[in-house]
């Protein structure tokens, strides 16, 4: 065991749990707004509407983390249109893309 | 749809190849975990306080820690105790292991840390006098559990079991990091070296998408053979 090299690394661990804890707490919120959005469709009598949010959250909880946020981060910039809009600058960030990658798959 | 081509020019049999091996992991790994939940499932259920200790520190432990630690941990970690093993014993090569093995094992620790907990809650639904009605029949504890208990807790088990499942598949993405080429390694691959990014890793979404597909109708044809008479 490196005592010296756990002390010296600790205060940057610390300040990483302060980012992990706010990308938490961030995802959570945004998550559990999205959620009840799509239980409330889920509800609706509508066949479509209601199909579609069926396919919500197959699609999310069937794929891996990893993946969904290899497409958003890698995939999306792919995109031209996209870089051109107001969405591009929340993109650009990788913050901003886990918290939408973590507040979907809630 | 060229890019997908089998043959020297597309991905299409590589990203096969990886999807196969995506499936050897999960499976396994879920076997690996049906192992483990074997040997933690009774300490969870003992009467004795220190076995259930152990039994909770485990599914505690891995369950509240990310995957990913539990991967590297092994990954890392794992070469080199076994090279401080190896050392007592007097050999100081550097030992690879093999990333197969190392991906199956610690995913099938996660796996079965889960697989522990349903397998422990299904056995707690039955019917305590199910247990009473076993032991007054006089046949061997053997024979108890497997057919008087194991049947009843199967049932059960079986929906959460393809809850396990889901995740154990998820997690074998996570193996990536070890460079062992299964679905999201191979796709990383390709899209790096075609520029591509959203069509592979959209291909890879759909490809585990088409597992958890199948395997659901596989698994929904099991529950109804467990469920029978209910």
């Amino acid at each position: 065991m490196d005592f010296d090299l756990m002390i010296t690394s600790f205060p940057k661990l610390l300040s990483a749990t302060v980012i992990t804890l706010k990308l938490l707490s961030a995802s959570l919120i945004i998550g559990m707004f999205l959620g009840l959005f799509f239980a409330i469709l889920r509800m609706n009598k509508n066949i479509f509407i209601n199909k579609f949010a069926y396919g919500y959250s197959y699609v999310f909880r069937g794929t891996p983390l990893l993946v969904q946020i290899f497409i958003i981060y890698f995939g999306l910039g792919q995109i031209e249109y996209l870089r051109s809009t107001f969405l591009w600058v929340i993109l650009k960030e990788p913050y901003w893309c886990a918290i939408i990658a973590f507040a979907v798959q809630l | 749809m060229e890019l997908l081509a089998f043959g020297k020019t597309g991905w299409g049999d590589e990203l096969f190849y990886a999807t196969l091996m995506t499936i050897a992991v999960s499976i396994t790994a879920m076997l690996i975990g049906f192992v483990f939940a074997l040997i933690f499932t009774p300490l969870k259920l003992s009467k004795y306080k220190s076995l259930n200790l152990i039994g909770n520190f485990y599914t505690t432990v891995i369950r509240g820690v990310p995957e990913l630690l539990v991967i590297y941990l092994f990954f890392f970690g794992g070469s080199g105790a076994i090279m401080y093993v190896a050392s007592i014993f007097g050999y100081f090569e550097y030992i690879e292991i093999n990333a197969f093995i190392t991906g199956s094992v610690a995913i099938g620790i996660i796996s079965g840390a889960y697989s522990t907990e349903v397998f422990r809650g299904a056995i707690q639904s039955i019917d305590k006098g199910q247990f009473e009605a076993a032991k007054v029949l006089g046949v061997s504890k053997f024979i108890q559990f497997y057919k008087i208990i194991l049947p009843q807790m199967l049932r059960l088990a079986i929906p959460n079991l393809s809850n396990v499942w889901q995740i154990t598949l998820k997690d074998t993405s996570l193996i990536s990091v070890t460079g062992l080429v299964e679905i999201m390694r191979q796709s990383y691959i390709a899209a790096g070296s075609t520029r591509d990014p959203l069509f592979f890793y959209s291909f890879a979404a759909v490809l585990y998408l088409l597992i958890t597909y199948l395997s659901m109708k596989l698994i929904n044809r099991l529950e109804a053979k467990y469920s029978r008479g209910y």
